[in-house]
């Protein structure tokens, strides 16, 4: 068994309907966060590759997928507005 | 929004509890409630109704025109605030690095006057909207920013300096002075005091922009 944690990122369109545009995966063997979604959306492609800032412990730097669970649990604290939302994260026991 | 009918209430999906609301005969807004626990470490007093609502005031007083309108409403019992949706526009992040190249100059010195004077530190293209069509930027989030965290220069601040939009206006200079006076008012009655610390320090950076007449990232 595999223990999964994953985040998902909505988006509310003009007609203020919610849309999911990704969902932040990693797992405890990987370590790296892999993003499930169009990558060539540009939200996606900023934070792929400028990143999140640490909201959680305030420190210095952007964090990126390769952070593991310190990028996945602060992306609930960079998406908060409604506009775009993010998920805390969820755990998925994930039969191998 | 204050007091009109609400004909529909949708939570989203997401860690805050944010709902979608529809008013009648007077479009959407979108609700944010108090007192919603923030695992952040450095938490403090939740003010974020009092923020959201004092950066409305100040951008009303400066009359720049960049918040969308916020009020106070309880929903469900939950107190909260209720700030317009703003149809026609998009979060900057879809436009990545073009955003600067879709609104107004005036608007980025506009934003950026009003980033620096409440000491913004969460202004990602996450945090605020643009609308290519009037030119216009929509400044959103002010839950948590002002004075009281350590987050980063806003990046419409940035872009401003980096465009070299640092001169202020005349019509800037005004603003600032009507500012100043309604300050000075906010601080008799203000009782709290992390509000009041945070009118103190917009007033300082306020009377600092008045005496240079131009904004710099060395100020911050």
């Amino acid at each position: 068994m595999i223990l999964l944690y994953f985040v998902e990122l909505f988006e509310l369109d003009r007609d203020a309907q919610q849309k999911k545009i990704a969902t932040f995966r990693l797992t405890e063997e990987s370590g790296v966060v892999e993003i499930e979604g169009n990558h060539e959306h540009a939200i996606i492609k900023s934070i792929q590759w400028e990143g999140i800032f640490d909201y959680k412990y305030a420190r210095p730097g952007k964090l990126y997928p390769y952070d593991g669970m310190n990028f996945l649990e602060n992306l609930k604290y960079q998406f908060r507005s409604g506009y775009l939302l993010a998920t805390d994260v969820k755990k998925q026991i994930i039969d191998n | 929004m204050e007091k009109g009918e609400i004909v529909h209430a949708e939570t989203l999906e997401g860690f805050y509890p944010v709902k979608v609301v529809t008013i009648k005969d007077d479009g959407k807004a979108i609700f944010r409630p108090d007192g919603f626990a923030y695992e952040r470490l450095d938490k403090k007093e939740d003010l974020r109704t009092e923020l959201e609502l004092l950066a409305y005031s100040i951008d009303q007083v400066l009359e720049f025109g960049l918040v969308p309108p916020v009020v106070p409403r309880d929903l469900k019992e939950k107190r909260g605030t209720l700030q317009k949706f703003v149809e026609d526009a998009e979060i900057a992040e879809n436009y990545g690095d073009n955003w600067p190249e879709v609104v107004a100059e005036s608007e980025i010195l506009k934003a950026a006057v009003f980033d620096f004077l409440i000491n913004a530190k969460d202004r990602h293209e996450g945090n605020f909207l643009v609308d290519p069509e009037s030119e216009k930027i929509w400044l959103i989030d002010h839950d948590d920013l002002m004075f009281r965290v350590n987050g980063f220069s806003s990046h419409i601040l940035v872009e401003a300096i980096r465009r070299n939009l640092a001169e202020l206006t005349e019509e800037i200079l005004a603003s600032l002075i009507k500012l100043l006076v309604k300050i000075d008012q906010l601080l008799a009655t203000q009782l709290n005091p992390e509000i009041h610390e945070v009118l103190v320090g917009v007033r300082d950076r306020a009377q600092n922009l008045l005496e240079t007449k131009r904004l710099a990232l060395n100020k911050l």
